[in-house]
């Protein structure tokens, strides 16, 4: 390897490393302003800009990969273009604000732990599930409309799917009338085998699968689960046959094939096992009392986040409007889920 | 000779200081590319460690493609040396497994033969091997300076081929020239030895002519004595009519004046009648060849040195007489053609070879060097038909005979000209 190549290397790993610390020093100096006690001087000072007196508006958000592809840099954008908004800066002002800050969750229980424990954060960008979990007083906005979710009128949803590679057992398995493999067949395997999953706290990648499985009456839970971050890395993982099964977000796998230009069908690379009902996309909230019917900030903050996502649109995401009840489902679904795992847990330690 | 081959020796010398130096750079940077090729590779391996890949039962805390790719973007791009890779991860119970491009068992079916085709470097944890890289090398780089040292080394070659030939070529052309000046240098001793003999010859001839007219006067004046015994008278008869015999070949001949390239002044002579001369002048020569004259009557004289002219004809007759060993036919012919007098000496030798041909009117040229010609006869010839005005040449040879054609100016003295 050429020097060049190496000194390369070395500053990627620099400036990730000085990423993790910026993210560490915002989570803990956001953590730190957003309390209840009079403010002090940040320790760091490496995550809010400027410095005032007045405590931050928290704009809280969970590691980058849990809502690819809003990045940490992205976030770092949208906080500069509020904090460059007058009006929005004197609507701060009169509710007692500075400016913003932003607060990067270390991951999905510290992002529900933060939005429930005081002060709180004033407005999440949160999985779906996270703001299903958490007890805090939030009103929903927005939800985040990829170019795979499906709906309207406030209801915006996406589909998980387990699917399985060309050289599994059960790809292209013999289907039932409603074009669906056997629940008890899929369980059979999806407790048995390795299965790539996006994270215990993803609806569409994790939850709703299993929730599906225990709902045919099949302890469905996965003996090897491979948690791999996001969709994408579970279709990967299951395309170059690292593992056999895996559960993700629907459309992903399709978008891929696309973006790598792989001339070979879908039908030929991959079989889809099972669509489960569609989950409620990540949402926007705002801290109640800023919900924009009753707040002029929250008002301000909304038109702002509209704007920035029109000029600044990651991944083809789109902001839709949303409100508390499409969540209801979702909320009934986890807590079902938890009840069906509790049980079979005490089941199987009987 | 000594300096060409100290220029020779200097040039070689310096091609070679030159190309030893070319070809140590060269190595050099040979050895340069694939010492830094080694240490991209080293480098590569040691990215994908084990903490990055797993190992092959260690799927829980597996890697992540979006890091892999990271390293991939940073790693192989514009590489000098690695053109492309491809990086397996074994799996417990399943093998090895591509994991770096993640598309790529994808868009090949056959991608384990074309793994096969790639360098494989095991990736290694102890005794567990965990995975594999396979390098797809960029040799353009060294394939050039390989290709610059093999192209060298064949100049090299080329070059010193073509100075060892230039002096092989030298050599050969300074023996041949050493061998001709020995033999020309023979030959000349051998003329100078003939030249003395035929000087010699005429003061013989010069001086028994005096005591043969001694004979014969002695001779007239026994027969004048009066008459003596008939035997007597026919015995001193017949000596005088040897002594006639010898004059009269003498006067036929004017064989003296002949050996003594007697240069009195050019005179209008008869061609017909210096070619019967000629021959009675080589006639000793003949052997059994018939001799056929066909003259033309009545030819008009040319303005010629009758005795050089004759050294000419006698020359050409001779050489015939000598090609044809003895038996055929010679024959002559003469005619006008326009303004010049055209003499044909035609043999039915064997011919002159045709390598022979350009240069047989060159001095110390022969074809008969082991038979006592000097090479000079033809090339003397000429010149004396040249410095006449007129001109000699091979007519025609071949298997069935060669003939020479003199043609002179008729009746034309230089000073007309």
């Amino acid at each position: 390897m050429s020097r060049e190549q190496g000194n390369s290397i070395a500053k990627v790993s620099r400036r990730r490393a000085l990423g993790y610390l910026g993210a560490w020093a915002v989570a803990t100096g956001g953590g730190v302003f957003a309390g209840e006690a009079p403010p002090s001087p940040a320790p760091h000072g490496a995550a809010f800009e400027p410095m005032s007196s007045a405590r931050p508006f928290t704009l809280g958000f969970i590691r980058p990969e849990a809502l690819e592809p809003l990045s940490a840099t992205w976030f770092r954008r949208l906080q500069r273009f509020l904090d460059s908004d007058v009006p929005f800066r004197e609507a701060l002002k009169r509710e007692g604000y500075g400016s913003v800050g932003l607060v990067a969750a270390e991951g999905f229980n510290d992002l529900v732990r933060r939005m429930e424990v005081a002060p709180g954060l004033d407005c999440v960008f949160c999985p779906a599930l996270a703001y299903c979990r958490q007890v805090g007083d939030y009103a929903v906005v927005f939800q985040l409309r990829g170019p795979n979710d499906r709906g309207r009128d406030k209801y915006i949803f996406q589909f998980g799917v387990i699917l399985v590679n060309r050289h599994h057992p059960l790809y292209r398995a013999p289907r039932s009338r409603d074009e669906q493999v056997p629940r008890r067949l899929i369980a059979r395997h999806f407790v048995s085998e390795p299965v790539a999953l996006v994270s215990p706290y993803s609806a569409a990648g994790y939850v709703y699968p299993c929730h599906e499985l225990f709902k045919a009456g099949i302890r469905a839970v996965p003996g090897q689960p491979i948690f791999c971050g996001s969709s994408e890395e579970v279709v990967k993982m299951v395309l170059s046959d690292v593992v056999g099964m895996g559960a993700c977000e629907q459309g992903v796998a399709e978008d891929l094939l696309r973006r790598y230009a792989i001339p070979t069908p879908p039908e030929q690379l991959y079989d889809v096992l099972l669509t489960t009902p569609g989950s409620p996309t990540d949402p926007v909230v705002f801290r109640r009392r800023f919900s924009p019917d009753r707040s002029e900030l929250g008002r301000r903050l909304k038109d702002l986040l509209g704007r920035f996502f029109s000029a600044d649109r990651p991944g083809a995401i789109r902001l839709e409007d949303s409100e508390d009840s499409a969540f209801a489902a979702l909320r009934a679904a986890w807590n079902e889920f938890e009840t069906l795992s509790a049980e079979t847990d005490a089941l199987e330690t009987r | 000779m000594k300096r060409v081959d100290r220029t020779n020796l200097a040039l070689m010398a310096v091609i070679a200081l030159f190309a030893v130096f070319a070809l140590g750079l060269l190595f050099w940077l040979k050895g340069r590319f694939e010492r830094e090729r080694e240490e991209t590779i080293a480098a590569v391996t040691r990215h994908f460690s084990p903490a990055v890949l797993g190992l092959p039962d260690d799927l829980e805390r597996t890697f992540r493609f979006a890091d892999l790719e990271q390293i991939y973007a940073t790693l192989i791009p514009h590489n000098a040396y690695v053109r492309d890779i491809v990086v397996t991860k074994r799996i417990a119970g399943r093998g090895e497994r591509i994991v770096l491009p993640f598309q790529y068992s994808l868009l090949h079916a056959d991608w384990q033969a074309r793994l096969s085709r790639l360098e494989r470097h095991p990736l290694s944890s102890g005794d567990i091997e965990y995975g594999a890289i396979y390098f797809d090398f960029d040799h353009s780089r060294l394939n050039s300076v390989r290709l610059a040292i093999g192209s060298l080394a064949v100049l090299l070659v080329l070059v010193l081929a073509v100075v060892a030939r230039r002096l092989y070529v030298q050599e050969a052309a300074l023996t041949r020239t050493t061998v001709e000046l020995e033999e020309k240098k023979r030959e000349l001793v051998e003329l100078e030895r003939l030249s003395l003999a035929g000087r010699l010859s005429a003061n013989i001839f010069h001086d028994i002519r005096k005591p043969l007219l001694n004979i014969r006067l002695e001779v007239e004046e026994i027969e004048a004595a009066g008459p003596a015994a008939e035997d007597l008278r026919g015995r001193t008869a017949a000596i005088r009519r040897q002594v006639e015999l010898f004059f009269n070949i003498l006067r036929d001949l004017n064989i003296e004046r002949f050996i003594r390239g007697d240069q009195a002044g050019a005179e209008f002579v008869s061609v017909n009648e210096l070619l019967e001369r000629s021959c009675a002048l080589v006639r000793y020569e003949r052997g059994g060849v018939e001799v056929v004259a066909n003259f033309t009557p009545n030819l008009p004289p040319v303005y010629a040195f009758p005795y050089r002219l004759m050294q000419v004809f006698s020359n050409i007759i001779l050489n015939a007489y000598q090609a044809m060993g003895s038996q055929g036919r010679l024959t002559l012919t003469t005619l006008q053609e326009g303004g010049e007098v055209v003499v044909r000496i035609a043999d039915t030798g064997p011919g002159i070879p045709p390598e022979h041909l350009p240069r047989i009117f060159e001095p110390f040229h022969s074809t008969r060097q082991n038979s006592g010609g000097s090479g000079l006869g033809l090339y003397i010839s000429k010149g004396i038909v040249e410095d006449m005005g007129g001109r000699i040449a091979v007519a025609a040879t071949g298997p069935e005979g060669t003939c020479f054609e003199v043609r002179l100016p008729v009746g034309r003295a230089p000073s007309d000209a």
